[in-house]
């Protein structure tokens, strides 16, 4: 079953207690950010991850000086760009995935001698190949991402839950700040 | 339900006017000047059958007895609530004008502004079940791209719409708006019995003739 606004609406409102839906606007309006709180639950858990990474084929990024912008990829893609080493970058030029090395590492050739990688800097994705020669043309990417509405929130029923949790803990955040019903973990 | 027949309302109103003595004659005529003519009567009878179902049916209990009367009209976000008499009985919201949804009263005018506004926000039709009636304008709003409203309301006509049970009472409302030409103290029983009708059915939604 997939979940729909008004489903939503109306499951916090029993949870709640309310007597009526005449506050349902109250828990729309907060949809969009739990969904992206959901999205960043599911990229930590290693069971769930797989149902929410971007499809390699579709998810392109075009690289302009061997750099990627992740600003982009973030506005049209939803990836969470914090999550984005849980995830695998591929270039034309290896069947591998690239390798995520630290930035201090960066300037370090052949460190790496038998895979293409890639540094984050900022809000560019800066990908090498094993010699540390920039690398050219586009890369594909399969990353967490986070579902940018209700309808891209995969109808299973941890995830689902996970998401309704997520937004009773929201509703309730405005009475109690501490509270933490989905039991958040850092990642 | 059986309607009332104006005839029969008539006929009893005559027969109370006739049944005074001094206050009326043997016959309704237009000639006689101080008393009511067939027209007047006519036209008294359903200015009473109006009042019947608007000060008795759509007071009563929950409305129950105004079913009859109910009208829907299809109305849109920013519309006047069209006029009507007691309240609103529903809402029906609709994102493709084919199947039909009760809808939910938001709590404020507000929640379905900015839900119009913020719809990119949280996904389009996000909040197609929400709509509010302002009290303050009589103005209807919602999200939903089709919306239709259930109201009671009369439209008189040249014929009674109320239930034939009501007869009666009918009679005595069209008597007691007749007896301006005569002694009020003559008529006061029958205004007084109108006025019992209206207060049985409001609140038993019934009315007999005699329980008062």
């Amino acid at each position: 079953m997939a979940l729909t606004e008004r489903i939503v609406a109306e499951d916090l409102r029993q949870r709640l207690g309310l007597p009526d839906a005449s506050q349902a606007m109250r828990f729309l309006i907060g949809i969009p950010e739990v969904l992206k709180e959901t999205g960043r639950k599911v990229a930590q858990n290693p069971f769930l991850r797989p149902t929410l990474l971007t499809p390699r084929s579709l998810t392109t990024a075009a690289l302009t000086a061997g750099a990627a912008n992740l600003g982009q990829l973030y506005s049209t893609n939803k990836i969470l760009i914090e999550y984005i080493d849980r995830g695998q970058i591929y270039h034309l030029s290896s069947t591998q995935p690239l390798r995520r090395i630290p930035i201090e590492a960066a300037n370090l050739p052949f460190q790496f001698d038998q895979y293409a990688y890639y540094y984050v800097q900022g809000d560019s994705l800066f990908c090498r190949d094993y010699q540390a020669n920039v690398l050219t043309g586009s890369i594909n990417l399969s990353v967490p991402f986070y579902p940018a509405t209700l309808a891209n929130l995969p109808a299973t029923e941890e995830i689902e839950r996970l998401f309704l949790d997520k937004m009773y803990e929201w509703a309730l955040s405005n009475q109690d700040p501490t509270n933490d019903a989905a039991a958040d973990g850092a990642k | 339900m059986a309607l009332a027949l104006i005839a029969n309302v008539k006929s009893r109103v005559i027969a109370i006017l006739n049944a005074n003595p001094g206050v009326w004659s043997s016959s309704v005529s237009g000639t006689v000047g101080a008393f009511p003519s067939d027209s007047e009567i006519d036209l008294a009878a359903l200015q009473a059958d109006e009042w019947v179902a608007t000060q008795c049916y759509f007071q009563s209990v929950n409305a129950s007895l105004s079913r009859p009367f109910k009208t829907t009209t299809a109305i849109s976000n920013g519309d006047s609530v069209p006029f009507h008499h007691g309240n609103v009985s529903q809402v029906e919201l609709s994102p493709n004008n084919s199947t039909w949804d009760q809808g939910v009263m938001a709590q404020s005018r507000d929640d379905i502004v900015q839900a119009a506004a913020l719809e990119t926000y949280f996904g389009t039709g996000a909040a197609d079940f929400l709509y509010y009636l302002d009290p303050t304008d009589g103005h209807f709003y919602t999200t939903s791209p089709y919306a239709r409203i259930t109201y009671p309301v009369f439209t008189r006509t040249a014929a009674l719409q109320c239930d034939a049970n009501e007869e009666a009472l009918i009679a005595d409302k069209a008597v007691s708006l007749l007896m301006k030409h005569a002694s009020p103290a003559l008529f006061a029983e029958y205004d007084q019995k109108a006025e019992r009708g209206r207060q049985h059915i409001i609140q038993d939604g019934v009315y007999t003739e005699g329980t008062d």
